[in-house]
């Protein structure tokens, strides 16, 4: 363990050598996502590709974006906070179950993708075999695994 | 915190913010949100039981006027089951899924979070009772800590001893480039849980290409538990993302009283899933998106390898309203572990009113319970009212699989906005 101590003592020496810039900081709200229309969902379609400030096309809310967003969301989640409050990110990410899955939460809402509609409960042991790390991630924990408790124990 | 007594903590914490609001000057946003659902279920006692939950879900935020740096936020739920057919534990529960009071300077160069937040950064991905602070240590360094009780571990018997920490260190040489270090340590019951460091980095290549990553090595067990690295390539209409991703069973999941059952066994295996795959756009105009996403699944141990293929189509012509299809594959080593998906949905919203629908059908190449296929089918509607404040809306859905034959479950639900 005694190794890795030195790790930020060294990234923190680093760093204090490297020339300082300003880092930008977003805004706490983006103006409301109605007045938008459909560019909502691009951030490029009205900022353009244009580098200065934010990668914008970074945090294009491609057709797959609910299984791939893990990469963006992690690395500033003030992005993700100016056009979605947490409870948004709650509706799945929740660390007390929230009791409802997503798709029964909002089961109006066919355009989100929610991964747990229909036959999920039949056809998770299938994808857990194929990939138990997918599952853990929201279920990995004694609270968020509630759900889990009736059939696994 | 027992389940019975969760929902009246968030009731009462929600009703002091309120009454607190006009005595401190401050103004609100409360969203609520009533859901009524019927469906039937077994229980132990009698067949095709009747179960009627009706839950309340509340979003709060108070903002000081004079000094609108200081916010509260507060986001909660209570259930009460009015057939109380024996289907769930106990007949009401509740959940306060955050309730915290932050402090954001108006450079934006102080936030501090006190109370129940979530922390979704580097290798944090964690509900926390107690405190957090990010804040810059140069201008292109920024530093962002928190500690306290984690609530993935509130009911594990007492919270005595369970402790979390952990932070980020993010250096920002430029625009879009961003290279961080993150630590977590979660302790239960004095004993060391998880301790886990990651590294993470957004940082573009030449000829338009970005990479994004993360490495989280697992200091318990002295190895490496996760690797996660994609190319992001963008031409024209066309976008390309390949990506691997690597997962340690003994390093990415846990033994400890941090995971779960099925988890903590698959930890004690000396397992390692390999996984390359691609994700692949074509935007052919403004309104038209095809997507693929292709996976290849190798194993260190235990299962031969897998794919899993699927393709995509959404057809957009104004907000929220779309049409697509989906059609998957997954194949497995065995029969067991092989089928395929197809999906249909539509959304249209036609002035103050929407309708929408959702089919997903599925056929198992290996029954499970002598059943070789699903149905799900949902449709919904509703409408607007009172400047679009109150929304109403009514779903049903029909399943029949291999766990619910013929299922119907109905649901109302209203959403309200104040002020």
């Amino acid at each position: 363990m005694k190794k890795y101590r030195l790790i930020p003592l060294l990234t923190l020496w680093l760093l204090a050598c490297a020339p300082a810039r300003e880092i930008y900081v977003p805004p706490d709200t983006h103006p409301p996502l109605f007045e938008m229309g459909e560019r909502r969902v691009y951030c490029v379609r009205c900022h353009g590709h244009d580098k200065q400030t934010l990668d914008f096309a970074r945090y294009d809310h491609t057709p797959f974006f609910t299984d791939s967003h893990r990469l963006v969301g992690s690395q500033d989640e003030r992005v993700c906070a100016m056009c979605h409050a947490t409870s948004f990110c709650n509706s799945c990410h929740t660390v007390p179950s929230a009791e409802l899955k997503p798709s029964q939460l909002y089961p109006t809402e066919s355009h989100r993708r929610f991964h747990h509609r229909g036959d999920y409960i039949s056809r998770h042991a299938i994808d857990a075999r194929i990939d138990p790390a997918s599952c853990f991630r929201c279920h990995g924990n004694p609270r968020s695994a509630d759900s889990c408790r009736r059939c696994h124990g | 915190m027992g389940d019975r007594y969760r929902g009246t903590w968030a009731v009462a914490a929600l009703a002091l913010a309120l009454f607190a609001a006009p005595a401190l000057g401050a103004e609100y946003r409360l969203e609520s949100r009533t859901l009524l659902q019927a469906f039937e279920r077994d229980t132990l006692e009698r067949r095709d039981a009747a179960v009627v939950p009706a839950y309340q879900y509340l979003q709060l935020e108070l903002r000081e006027k004079r000094q609108p740096e200081l916010s509260f936020h507060l986001y909660g739920w209570g259930r009460i089951d009015l057939a109380d057919n024996g289907y769930f534990d106990d007949q009401t529960g509740g959940e306060l899924i955050h309730a915290y009071l932050r402090y954001l300077r108006r450079d934006g160069r102080l936030d501090l979070r006190l109370g129940r937040f979530y922390v979704f950064e580097g290798v944090a991905n964690e509900g926390v009772d107690g405190v957090s602070a990010r804040f810059p240590l140069r201008p292109d360094l920024s530093l962002s800590l928190y500690g306290g009780l984690p609530v993935s571990l509130a009911e594990d018997a007492g919270r005595s001893g369970d402790r979390i920490v952990g932070g980020r260190l993010a250096w920002q040489p430029a625009p879009g480039r961003q290279l961080g270090l993150s630590y977590k340590r979660l302790a239960s019951h004095g004993d060391r849980d998880e301790e886990r460091a990651g590294f993470d980095l957004a940082w573009p290549l030449p000829a338009g290409l970005t990479l994004l990553g993360t490495s989280v090595r697992d200091l318990v067990n002295d190895r490496w538990g996760e690797h996660l690295y994609e190319l992001r390539v963008a031409a024209g209409p066309f976008q390309l993302r390949p990506f691997y991703q690597y997962y340690d069973y003994r390093g990415f999941l846990s033994q400890r009283d941090s995971s779960s059952p099925p988890f903590r066994f698959l930890a004690t295996l000396d397992n390692a899933a390999n996984i390359v795959g691609t994700e692949a756009y074509w935007f052919p105009d403004a309104q038209l998106e095809i997507g693929m996403r292709a996976k290849y699944y190798d194993y260190r141990m235990r299962f031969d390898e897998a794919t899993y293929l699927a393709g995509l189509f959404t057809w957009k012509w104004q907000i929220f309203n779309q049409f697509g299809g989906e059609i998957g594959r997954m194949a497995g080593d065995w029969d067991r572990n092989r089928y395929w998906l197809g999906r249909g949905f539509v959304y249209l919203q036609m002035a103050r009113n929407f309708v929408s629908a959702d089919l997903v059908y599925v056929r198992y190449d290996r029954p499970i319970f002598h059943e070789d296929h699903s149905l799900y089918l949902s449709m919904g509607g509703g409408r607007r009212f009172l400047d679009d404040r109150l929304r109403l809306k009514l779903a049903v859905a029909y399943s029949s699989d291999p766990v619910f034959d013929n299922d119907y479950r109905c649901t109302v639900i209203g959403e309200y906005l104040f002020p």
